[in-house]
């Protein structure tokens, strides 16, 4: 087992708009990128359950290209509402940076 | 047609850049400047505001120096989201800086100021025509919400720009526009591709944004012709890859490949990135354009929140950081209480609510709130109460009463006088102001991409 972490140059968590968050993860290599999309810990899927949103509300790419991987979901409030948390939608990113890959 | 050459000096205006990088893109003959000054992502409150959240100080060094040079080379400066938030008080803020740094430099300048604020009464007749639609994620809205926004921008596409830029001014000065829109016009008026002038621009709009390693705000070069563009970021020591400027690519965007445009999608899809034999130019091709069948805006509206206050305190004891879950539940409710108490008029919940009461921990959930999956762990938590209130002087006694009520509330396991935080300030109780949230994200259709977007030359 690996943390996503230790496999990615960035993780990172943004707005896309007021009111939906992206998260993009950049891997070392292709070998990292290619452990990760085959162990399927990562999905549409498993991205709804860690930031507790539907399936269908995720947004989901694969970006081969760069050995990136990206996904989309709805913000939990809008950016700047008096509930929340976190303006930029800069730091949402604890659960993904610690998921365990199986390698 | 002729290639362009596009010069973006920083990714926004009042971020600056190397004076010898802005000489340098001057040096290189550009077409034209382009800047985006302004985004929604600081948040709702400067929308409402009025205010920029780029410092005075800042835009008017970057337009002191861009300004003269720009006059000097004979090339048009273009601006968009002027002020922040593209508003008209961020356009006449803008405004009053350029007219300061033309009388310092002794500049005469034809400015064509393009505004972007929609009125009430023509988002009511778009909403009850059915012209008006919700982005992913955007609340419901009804005509309630128009009537209640403090303010709404649109953000104007290509053709305002085109327009403005056909009166051959010193200086585009616009509002709330699309990033593209502010590079893309010229190359597009030119006969260059939609795909490849809007991919660029989309770009080349946070200056050198998509070099490897962003050392600071500084520009870059594009050079577009039919069939592909080079970017060339201007900083000695930096550059661009074809991997850092796909990666940039997925930076805000909700979608890897496709961003909607007013009147179209651009779709990266298919582009190709190839290092150029310089080692700090890409070359990309292959962006694609695809018209929509309806020509649409993005329309950002902001509303009044209420104003708040708020009081800091560090939690360093042992035993209340074992049970802050219940501390916390305990507390909340003793203070709704107490507030329905002291102020009859005062209601906490439902759509009518004229106020909320907020506990934030910080080092427990204070970033995801609700959506962190951590149990706390650690010896020490922050703790903010804050209340958002119909005036500054209630959500100040709001606040208070929290404070008081947390200050000595029970804690399970000790009997006797208990004070539970540490205030680092006195006054503790701070006033933070007006709080406005976005009550729209929404797409309009236009009949006429222009008429919204009026453009006034005005001289300087």
């Amino acid at each position: 087992m690996k943390k996503l972490h230790d496999m990615a140059t960035l993780v990172r968590s943004k707005n896309a708009g007021p009111f939906l968050l992206t998260l993009d993860i950049v891997f070392r290599d292709r070998p990292s990128y290619e452990a990760v999309v085959k162990s399927g810990v990562l999905s549409a899927k498993s991205v709804a359950r860690m930031y507790g949103v539907a399936d269908s509300e995720v947004q989901f790419f694969l970006c081969p290209e760069i050995n990136a991987i990206k996904a989309t979901l709805p913000r939990a409030v809008g950016s700047g509402d008096p509930l929340d948390t976190d303006v930029y939608g800069a730091q949402q990113v604890g659960p993904l940076m610690n998921l365990e890959v199986p390698v | 047609m002729s290639p362009m050459r596009v010069f973006s000096p920083t990714g926004c205006l009042g971020y600056g850049f190397a004076d010898a990088s802005l000489e340098a893109g001057i040096r290189a003959k550009p077409d034209f400047i382009g800047m985006d000054a302004g985004s929604s992502d600081p948040g709702p409150a400067y929308l409402g505001s009025g205010q920029s959240f780029t410092s005075r100080d800042a835009v008017a060094r970057d337009l002191d120096r861009i300004l003269p040079m720009a006059k000097k080379a004979g090339i048009p400066v273009i601006v968009g989201t002027a002020g922040g938030a593209g508003g008209n008080p961020h356009v006449d803020l803008t405004l009053d800086i350029v007219r300061e740094v033309a009388k310092k430099r002794g500049l005469s300048l034809r400015v064509a100021v393009i505004r972007s604020e929609f009125s009430k009464d023509a988002l009511r007749k778009a909403f009850r025509e059915g012209r008006i639609s919700p982005l992913p994620g955007a609340p419901k809205i009804d005509e309630g919400t128009i009537d209640a926004a403090t303010r709404v921008v649109g953000m104007m596409g290509i053709e305002p720009f085109q327009e403005a830029l056909a009166r051959k001014p010193d200086l585009v000065l616009a509002g709330r526009a699309c990033d593209a829109s502010i590079f893309a016009a010229a190359p597009v008026t030119q006969g260059i591709p939609r795909g490849i002038a809007l991919h660029a621009a989309k770009i080349i709009q946070c200056g050198n944004g998509a070099v490897e390693r962003r050392l600071i705000p500084d520009g870059m070069l594009g050079d577009l012709t039919k069939d592909d563009f080079v970017l060339t970021p201007l900083l000695p020591g930096t550059r661009c890859t074809p991997e850092s400027v796909i990666s940039h690519s997925l930076y805000e965007n909700p979608d890897a490949y496709l961003t909607p445009e007013p009147a179209g999608t651009l779709d990266a899809s298919k582009a190709w990135y190839r290092q150029e034999p310089d080692g700090i130019s890409v070359r990309i091709g292959g962006s694609l354009f695809h018209t929509a069948d309806k020509y649409t805006v993005r329309l950002e509206g902001v509303e009044l929140a209420g104003y708040r206050s708020l009081v800091f305190g560090a939690i360093r004891d042992t035993v209340l950081l074992r049970q802050l879950d219940s501390f916390c539940a305990a507390l909340k409710e003793k203070w709704r209480r107490r507030v329905a108490e002291t102020f009859p008029d005062e209601k906490g919940e439902g759509r009518d609510a004229t106020h909320a009461l907020i506990i934030r921990l910080l080092g427990v959930n204070a970033a995801m709130g609700e959506r962190e999956p951590n149990q706390f762990q650690g010896h020490e938590a922050g703790m903010v109460l804050e209340a958002v209130a119909r005036t500054q002087e209630r959500a100040h006694t709001l606040t208070s009463i929290g404070q008081n009520l947390v200050f000595h509330a029970p804690v399970q396991g000790w009997s006797g006088q208990v004070s539970n935080l540490a205030f680092p300030y006195s006054p503790s109780v701070l006033d933070a102001g007006a709080v406005y949230r976005f009550s729209m994200n929404h797409i309009i259709e236009l009949p006429d991409p222009r008429a919204p977007f009026p453009v006034e030359m005005v001289a300087v």
